[in-house]
């Protein structure tokens, strides 16, 4: 058997969408006993107080970075089938300038909010209600930002692609550089 | 003095280790990205350059079929008529593509509607064993790019060289090429107008 199941066909689109709802679940407990449901400590990381947030993130990705590695390795992902969504430079870092913002702002990100909001924090309520209206905002103004949304391109590009180097040695690089930041994260918090 | 063993330092050492046999594995790039989508000028080019090199199978329904399809198209609903709720398996495939005369070095292109299960028959090809693509917007494709395609009015040289290529193309297959003059004011997309609109997606 192989993955991904929902494009081998082994299940259709109403068990693909309580999959999503399965996974959504617990990916919001364990951001919710991560602490990732408050704001102060998600903020925290901004001012270098706190830094749970770089660890668990960083924790997610090298996670998930050497389980698809591996799984592809061991035949059992199929990796040019993984949906890769397209890179779209100058919008996208004009969305993360915007997205940084109403982070520290907000002392929430868009999971983070929901996470916050179900477990009844007023603060998070306020985040969720702001990124609906984000929402509409974006909808309703589309026709005006089309061109800049489709600016600059770049197709589905990975960094082993761009770089021209194994898979591997990216996949390396990066754990070498979580294991580094996690290091440098105990030490600042050891500081104060 | 001995270091305190804790789950952080055990998991750290973890992902260290397959780190580093990531690092001697991957000994080759990533595998080539394969969407298996293909365009309808793409498909347009193949058949005017070997319409015996490309076989277009049309999985959409009889009414569809009927309204319109591709020069060149065999019909294959996607679901046999036994079994209408179970798409084409790989076996089925392999015996259809056998019946049609179809060979490995044929072009073979999954041509559907909106609606069609085209992503998951690709796969069951492939696992066929043959080399094919899918447009998973046939007519709405064809519509807009070789029918009725437009663009508007400019003087850039590499611009105008395409434009001539598909403007030829276009009435090859009976299309009509136009420019917009006010490219602002968009009248809608010939399939639009006809009520085939192209669903987007995500992954557009």
């Amino acid at each position: 058997m192989s993955a991904p199941l929902y494009e081998y066909g082994l299940f259709g689109e109403s068990t693909s969408l309580l999959v999503a709802l399965v996974i959504g679940i617990a990916f919001g407990w364990f951001l919710e006993r991560g602490g990732m449901g408050s704001a102060t400590k998600l903020a925290g990381q901004f001012y270098l107080t706190d830094m749970s947030v770089l660890k668990v993130l960083f924790s997610a990705v090298v996670t998930s970075m050497l389980g698809v590695f591996w799984l592809a390795e061991l035949g059992w992902l199929d990796l040019p089938l993984v949906y890769l969504p397209p890179t779209y430079l100058l919008p996208q870092l004009a969305g993360g300038v915007v997205f940084g913002l109403g982070f520290v702002m907000g002392g929430l990100c868009p999971g983070t909010s929901c996470v916050s909001a179900a477990t009844g924090r007023r603060d998070g309520l306020a985040v969720v209600g702001g990124m609906l209206f984000g929402v509409f905002l974006f909808n309703e103004s589309f026709p005006w930002i089309e061109p800049f949304y489709r600016s600059t391109p770049m197709g589905q590009i990975t960094i082993p692609e761009i770089l021209g180097v194994p898979f591997g040695w990216v996949v390396f690089a990066v754990v070498l550089a979580a294991l580094a930041a996690f290091r440098a994260s105990e030490w600042i918090e050891a500081r104060r | 003095m001995t270091a305190e063993v804790t789950s952080e330092k055990i998991l750290g050492a973890l992902a260290a280790a397959l780190g580093l046999l990531a690092l001697l594995a991957g000994n080759d790039t990533l595998p080539a990205r394969e969407s298996g989508v293909i365009g309808a000028l793409a498909v347009a080019k193949a058949i005017r350059a070997d319409p015996e090199g490309i076989l277009i199978i049309d999985i959409r329904d009889q009414v569809a079929w009927d309204d319109l399809h591709l020069p060149r198209a065999v019909h294959l609903p996607s679901h046999p008529p036994s079994e209408p709720r179970t798409p084409l398996a790989a076996p089925e495939w392999r015996e259809q593509l056998e019946r049609l005369g179809a060979t490995q070095d044929q072009t073979i292109v999954i041509a559907g509607g909106p609606d069609s299960p085209t992503r998951t028959l690709w796969l069951e090809l492939r696992k066929a064993g043959y080399e094919a693509s899918y447009m998973p917007d046939m007519l709405a494709d064809w519509l807009d790019t070789i029918i009725s395609p437009t663009r508007a009015p400019t003087d850039d040289p590499e611009v105008l060289a395409r434009w001539s290529e598909l403007a030829e193309l276009s009435r090859y297959f009976g299309g009509f090429p136009r420019v917009i003059a006010e490219p602002s004011v968009r009248e809608g997309s010939v399939s639009e107008r006809l009520g085939h609109a192209r669903r987007r997606g995500c992954a557009i």
